[in-house]
């Protein structure tokens, strides 16, 4: 018969408890029912399994054999002569069964440790070739410690943060505790627990509140437990020093072991090797700022999941744990974050309980909770791999991560890391513009900078996705993707924003004569790309006008920004990331959008930067006659004189024949030039376009009539 | 026949050393250990004949012998094969089939014998190649076949580890493997053969094999061979010992050793003599270059021949040929590495060798007089002082030791050298259980990652990279046909990296995945890469081997095969060029394992679950994502379309990238399948029936998602699929099937416990070697399944 029961004493938070969880789970599995089962179910854990509450109790007080947990590598750990030696000796003078492999195992540390003629804990050096022949040699049940605890990669040792350095904290040597924590608790001579150990263990495992023990360390698991600055963090009512805590607590960290996968894969980067474990990284939490990432040793994200799992896949889903991005490995949390989007959704976890080791309280570690990352698929992380090509975001964080780095990249790039890290936990369309928007002042920085364009190419190409995953039908980003889609052979309009060569992909080194955007008003900016096109059509004798997009925008968009009711900087921030995504392949859904009143000025010249092809096309021109761009028509909008252009527009589209509504050449006083010159420069919709030329044409209408304001009477 | 008419048989009229005839005699050994010279490889080999032919049970089908260095390996399978030929009609007139020959080398494509399960058959190969396919990482070779090739190495499986003196780290392993051969069950029985000419008991103590250790049975030269005149020849060949004049210091090793190497090209030119062989040994190829280069000048009218590790099969190949024929009137003057140090069968008057550890001082002195062909053979020995550097691939104390040796010899005839002790092992990991646990699961690597095996293979001197050149102009094309064994050149990662450091050279790397090449700099390069170079960027000559300072393009090797790249979805072996019917493919594959079955001993379960697993193995192709890419080609309307095919003659990709079919057959199968204590077992036969998906199931990074939000997804099959209801063949049908995923997530769910739950549960009831021997068998039907569609036979 199975029992489910509900393990209060062992919550996600602090680490101490999670890890508890997961010790029970496995002893449970490992010792007394291989079918056992655990899960989370809000701040508890639930063990599914054929014991019942007492069961599960003697089991602990009478059955269970310690894993053994030995560090001969580490001062304090008890194998030398200056080591406190209490627990050690009093196991070893035990003939208990439950402790024969334990005390195998100690037999073995110290057999190492008289072969290497060690009389202290060995050095740098000496350690990994020590802790080579221990591995060599250690029975199987106790190589999960020591793979927990350190990682004996090809050439080096590295230390998970979990165990601290190899297996101590400071100065606290874990195993050693351990040790001494399993002898006040079980019975050494009888088979047992000791009268502490019976009345605490309904503590550690339901939450059940017991007298507290005075004396003990937990170290780095629970901060509340050493009185630093997080002292109010975590336990609620629970016992700070319970010795089981301990024990079951460093049970649970064997499930941390590196897989042999793991410890065998290649690349850079030490922390990665280990389960759930990454750099860290600034972004994300609210608390730690860029300023943080040095000092701060890393970070941990723990699986929370809620359907009954056996320990063995517990295990394997921690030897998946070290996260694939794509196609290579997390190396920071913001990267992890991308990839619990993916492990996550594939294996029903339903949320990550971030820490930090954070180095805030001198020596010692700390594992401080951070936030709860909920897991839900989020295609929008999947932009992410696009920047991430050929380590290119690697590459901009090393950038500005360097010490020389200049505080201007510095902050962009923070920014970039917070838009990022917001886009991993929700890919709406606003933390997608976000992302595009510091791209893009990454990109303004890098355009001006030849020193940083030597280390760091322009941003990979982004994916078309990028403008719908955007696209939050709203007027500015409309505006910002009709302008980023402008188009003509050789004049993208990233050109104008970043001098780059679009076939090599690397940044010009000749100055670039198409790139006139410039820090200042959007306006002034628009109206210089629509000089400069114009200028190119003629110089390169283009046979059509270089103003078309791959996507038009809709009247609603340009009546709002000719009306000044679109935030121009928004814009300009957007375009600058849309420029760098490749052009769409269909179009973005229409919106169905009332257009306010156009102003006759617009709807009048407007046809005049239309391809003739389109107008052909709507039948606006005879398919035999072309409508050119006046050469004056720019000179007198730059210079404020709408009045002029819009005569000069009047006249030419009368000399293409194109039969103009009755009355005379409509006045301009809204918008200014500027403003007008820019809305002329976004390119329309197909449909817009129509309808715009079927006002034009009708011919009895009162558009234009003197008296008018200019406006247009009705919506089109 | 006994042994010894057998023998004289495959030796062409040599009687066997008595060691040689005990080894038939008596059970086997667990090692051998005998000096060189002495017959080893044929007294192996030779015994293992007899005992097949004999049907001994306790032999294994596949002999697998694994040699330290790759210049060997095709010489041992020239050798072998000329047993062989002499073995063939012995076979033939007891109705079996003779054994074949394969080299497992890198860019081996030849992987026939692993299509052969039942086959007897000798592999040979380097232990860079066995060791990573025992360890489930294969070295260059398609990652879908790891697990066959693994399969195949533990199960029926006579390993013989030769020269295990050089083995390092590797002897470790293979002793760590045969302790898990002897724990976990085996689809077949296996057995090792540790074969030296100095056998240290001591390493055979690993943490696993201790409790075998004690009992291991060892087989060296009795008296009576060592009253054997051949062998007393051969023991008591005099060679004298004596220190060369030249010596590589700080101040003779400065500017690649330019002082040294001039002194000793004089030395060497010195002291050959003209229709004999002169061998010079030298610790590196760097040196072993620059003295070929300076001998050109001295002695230009003696054959001088140079051979290491780092060229193509092509030129190596003519070397060895020249090799084997007498040397000209003037003699012939061999300059190489280590190289040399074992198996190679060949001898010299005069043998300069560089200081290097005993026991590989000992391998050169083999070389030298080997059989007493000489009155007295001469052996100069170079120092090698002061600089660690100098001293690589070795360090400084191992050459002290082994100098302290030398000052005190004179003659080092092999009958009266003394006694060495095991050296001091340096670096090296020992393989665990749960280490090869773990390396079963191959699927995390199908994203791109490499694991890294070597620090189980080999201590020092990392296993490199392959290279090869093709003649292409900037940027290679996809379509460039797959390497081929004679064009790949072994490198060391060094080696490669000081080549790449001239900018305008670079190197491509193929990806499995995104099926391209990759662009590859210095810190992507992974040992066991095969990476291919444009042939303008230089790098190699025809006479020196790899050479990075080589500027002039590197002439082709004529191409043979030209098979393009195997991308990671693509899997040649069962792309078949006719339309089948799937229930027919299906019979096919039954078909395929009921004979395999025969030729066999499996158990009934094993049998009842391979069958059941062909059956069913391929019901996801009725996924209509799989039908649509195998009916794309025919016309709209065409009545092909509306039955379910198991192969066509359409080709190209899946609408839905990363599709695997399997997938969907693994969940029709658990869904439907006859309910039993076999479930999981053949869920996971089927799931693993091309390899790329086993133990994890799991979405692969840009896998296109379904559109609904929280919808499951993995290999291109998407929760609520569908498929149609279907003939499987032999009576067995099915009903039109709701694809869930649910197994995928963690923990016990909707359809019961989780994949993870399932295969991990597998893999410890069955253990890795029998889950991958009965994985291996349902690949082979399916193979063969194939094979006679293609062919048109019928079953």
């Amino acid at each position: 018969m199975t029992h489910t029961l509900t393990l209060a004493g062992c919550g996600p938070v602090p680490l101490a408890n999670y890890l508890k969880a997961l010790g029970i789970l496995r002893l449970v599995a490992e010792q007394a029912d291989v079918k056992a089962k655990g899960w989370w179910a809000g701040n508890v854990f639930l063990l599914e399994s054929e014991l019942d509450r007492q069961a599960l109790c003697r089991f602990f007080w009478e059955q269970y054999r310690p894993t053994p947990v030995a560090t001969p590598w580490n001062g304090g750990s008890g194998f030398y002569p200056k080591d406190n030696k209490i627990a050690l000796l009093a196991l070893q003078s035990s003939k208990l069964k439950r402790f024969t492999l334990l005390n195998q195992v100690l037999e073995v540390g110290q057999t190492q440790v008289t072969a290497f003629g060690l009389k202290e804990s060995p050095d740098k050096n000496a350690k990994y070739r020590f802790l080579q022949a221990l591995r060599t040699v250690l029975p199987d049940e106790a190589l999960a410690w020591l793979d927990a605890a350190v990682v004996l990669t090809g050439e080096d040792l590295r230390c998970p943060p979990l165990l601290g350095t190899g297996g101590n904290d400071g100065r606290l040597d874990f195993s050693n505790n351990f040790l001494q924590r399993v002898v006040t608790l079980l019975a050494i001579d009888k088979e047992g627990a000791t009268a502490d150990g019976v009345r605490f263990l309904p503590n550690a495992l339901f939450g059940e509140v017991v007298p507290l023990l005075s004396s003990g360390i937990i170290g780095q698991f629970s901060p509340g437990g050493v009185g630093g600055p997080n002292a109010t963090s975590g336990f609620a009512g629970g016992s700070l020093s319970n010795p089981w805590d301990f024990i079951l607590m460093i049970e649970g960290a064997l499930t941390f072991a590196a897989a042999a996968t793991r410890r065998l894969q290649g690349g850079g980067g030490a922390t990665m090797a280990f389960p759930f474990t990454v750099y860290p990284t600034g972004a994300g939490s609210g608390q730690a700022t860029l300023a943080d990432e040095k000092p701060a040793r890393a970070e941990m994200w723990l699986p929370l999941w809620n359907s009954p799992a056996e320990y063995v896949e517990v295990r394997t889903l921690f030897a998946e744990g070290r996260a694939t991005v794509g196609r290579r490995a997390s190396r920071d949390g913001l990267d992890f974050a991308r990839a619990v989007a993916a492990l996550g959704v594939d294996r029903g976890i339903d949320a990550f309980q971030r820490y930090g080791f954070l180095m805030r309280s001198g020596l010692a570690y700390l594992a401080t909770p951070l936030n709860r990352v909920k897991v839900k698929r989020n295609q929008a992380v999947d932009l992410i791999q696009d920047l991430d090509r050929g380590g290119w975001l690697s590459r901009l964080q090393t950038l500005a991560g360097a010490n020389e780095s200049p505080h201007r990249l510095r902050l962009v790039v923070g920014g970039l890391q917070d838009a990022l890290f917001t886009l991993t936990r929700d890919g709406n369309p606003a933390a997608v513009q976000e992302v595009l928007i510091t791209i893009g002042q990454i990109h303004h920085y890098l355009a001006h900078s030849p020193g940083s364009q030597e280390k760091l190419p322009p941003v990979p190409r982004l994916s078309s996705q990028w403008f719908s995953a955007a696209d939050d039908h709203g007027h500015a980003f409309r505006l910002a993707a009709a302008l980023a889609s402008l188009h003509a052979p050789g004049l993208p309009m990233r050109a104008h924003l970043f001098p780059f060569d679009r076939r090599l992909w690397q940044w010009d080194k000749e100055k670039n004569h198409l790139a006139v955007w410039r820090q200042g008003p959007l306006l002034t900016n628009l109206l210089a790309v629509l000089e400069r096109r114009f200028r190119e059509q003629q110089r390169r004798g283009l046979p059509e006008k270089p103003f078309q997009g791959a996507f038009g925008a809709d009247l609603a968009v340009i009546s709002a920004f000719l009306a000044g009711n679109v935030d121009d900087d928004r814009i300009a921030n957007l375009l600058s990331g849309l420029v760098l995504v490749e052009p769409l392949e269909k179009p973005l859904p229409r919106r169905n959008i009332k257009p306010q009143p156009l102003p006759a000025s617009y709807l009048l010249l407007k046809p005049i930067w239309v391809a003739d092809d389109i107008l052909h096309q709507q039948a606006f021109l005879a398919t035999d006659r072309s409508l050119p761009i006046p050469v004056a028509i720019i000179p007198r909008l730059r210079a404020g004189q709408v009045d002029a252009a819009l005569k000069l527009g009047w006249q030419r589209l009368r000399s293409s024949g194109v039969t103009l509504p009755a009355g005379k050449c409509p006045q301009g006083i809204t918008p200014d030039g500027h403003r007008l010159a820019a809305g002329l420069l976004v390119p329309l919709a197909f449909g817009e376009v129509g309808k715009l030329c079927r006002r034009l044409a009708l011919k009895s209408s009162p558009l234009f009539s003197e008296s008018s304001s200019n406006q247009v009477g009705e919506s089109l | 026949m006994n042994y010894h008419e057998f023998f004289r048989i495959l030796s062409g009229g040599q009687n066997p050393y008595p060691y040689q005839a005990r080894l038939v005699a008596e059970p086997w050994p667990e090692t051998l250990e005998i000096p060189t010279g002495l017959g080893k490889t044929m007294a192996v080999v030779g015994a293992w004949l007899y005992r097949r032919l004999s049907n001994d049970p306790t032999t294994p089908r596949r002999l697998v012998y694994c040699l330290p260095m790759r210049v060997l390996v095709e010489q041992v399978q020239r050798t072998i094969n000329t047993w062989l030929a002499a073995a063939e009609p012995l076979f033939r007139q007891q109705g079996l089939e003779s054994p074949t020959v394969h080299l497992l080398m890198g860019g081996e494509t030849q992987d026939g014998w692993a299509a052969q399960p039942e086959s007897v058959a000798i592999l040979v190969g380097t232990q860079d190649m066995l060791l990573s396919r025992a360890l489930m990482r294969g070295y260059g070779m398609n990652r879908s076949l790891w697990p066959v090739h693994f399969a195949l190495l533990h199960n029926d499986a006579f390993w013989v580890f030769d020269e295990v003196q050089l083995m390092g780290t590797g002897l470790t392993t293979s002793v760590q493997l045969e302790a898990f051969r002897r724990t976990f069950a085996l689809g077949a029985t296996s057995r090792s053969l540790w074969v030296s000419a100095t056998m240290h008991q001591e390493q055979f103590a690993t943490v696993d094999f201790r409790p075998y250790a004690t009992s291991m049975v060892t087989l060296g030269l009795a008296a009576d061979d060592r009253q054997h005149p051949r062998v007393n020849k051969l023991l008591n060949a005099a060679k004298r010992l004596i220190q060369a004049t030249s010596s590589l210091t700080p101040d003779t090793g400065r500017q690649n050793a330019k002082v040294y190497l001039d002194a000793l090209a004089a030395e060497v030119a010195k002291a050959h003599r003209p229709g004999s062989t002169t061998l010079v040994i030298l610790n590196r190829v760097d040196r072993a270059q620059g003295l070929f280069d300076r001998l050109a000048k001295l002695c230009s009218s003696v054959e001088r021949l140079l051979i290491h590790g780092r060229f193509r099969p092509a030129e190596r190949k003519a070397v060895e040929a020249k090799l084997r024929q007498a040397p000209l009137p003037t003699g012939r003057i061999l300059v190489a590495t280590q190289a040399v140090e074992a198996g190679v069968d060949m001898t010299s008057a005069t043998l300069f060798t560089e200081l290097a550890p005993c026991s590989s001082m000992v391998q050169r002195f083999g070389r030298c007089n080997r059989y007493g062909e000489e009155e007295c053979g001469q052996i100069f020995w170079l120092d090698i002082t002061e600089n660690e550097d100098l001293a690589q691939p070795y360090d400084l104390a191992t050459l002290d030791t082994a100098r302290q040796l030398l000052m005190g010899l004179t003659d080092v005839d092999t009958g009266s050298l003394p006694s060495l002790p095991p050296e001091e092992r340096v670096g090296g990991s020992v393989l665990r259980r749960q280490d090869l646990l773990d390396l079963f699961n191959t699927d995390p690597d199908l994203s791109g990652f490499d694991v890294d095996v070597a620090p189980f293979i080999r201590d020092q001197d990392q296993p490199g990279v392959m290279v090869f050149w093709r003649g292409f102009d900037k940027e290679p094309d996809n379509n460039e046909p797959a390497p081929q064994r004679q064009e790949l050149c072994p490198v060391s990662l060094g080696q490669i990296k000081q080549f790449l450091k001239k900018t305008e050279r670079l190197a491509w790397n193929w990806d499995f995945l995104a099926g391209d090449w990759q662009k590859t700099d210095s810190r992507q390069l992974m040992p066991g890469m095969v990476l291919l170079l444009r042939a303008a960027d230089g790098g190699y000559d025809q006479q020196q081997g790899f050479l990075a300072r080589v500027t002039a393009a590197v002439p082709l090797v004529p191409m043979i095969d030209l098979t393009a790249n195997g991308g990671y979805d693509s899997d040649n072996r069962s792309v078949e060029n006719d339309f089948v019917l799937l229930s027919r493919h299906l019979d096919q594959t039954v078909a395929a394992m009921t004979s395999l079955n025969e030729s066999l001993a499996l158990s009934p379960t094993e049998r009842k679950a391979l069958l059941l697993a062909c059956r069913w193995h391929d019901g996801g192709k009725g996924h209509a994502v799989m039908q649509n890419t195998l009916t794309r080609c025919l016309p709209d309307g065409d009545e092909r379309k509306n039955v379910i095919w198991g192969k066509s003659s359409c080709h190209g990709k899946h609408q839905r990238p990363h599709f695997r079919h399997e997938v969907a057959s693994a969940l029709l199968w658990l869904a439907q399948g006859p309910q039993s204590e076999l479930q999981d077992l053949v869920a996971y036969l089927i799931l693993a029936h091309h390899g790329k998906v086993r133990l994890s199931l799991r979405a692969l990074p840009l896998e296109k998602e379904p559109p609904q939000a929280g919808q499951r997804f993995a290999r291109g099959i998407w929760q609520g699929d569908i498929l149609p209801a279907m003939a499987l063949g032999d009576g067995v049908t099915t009903q039109e099937a709701v694809l869930s995923l649910a197994i995928m997530e963690m923990g016990e769910g909707s359809d019961g416990p989780s994949w993870t739950a399932r295969s991990q549960g597998l893999l410890r009831q069955q253990g890795p070697f029998r889950l991958a021997w009965l994985e291996a068998l349902v690949r082979v039907a399916d193979w063969r399944g194939s094979a006679h569609e293609s062919t048109g036979e019928q079953s």
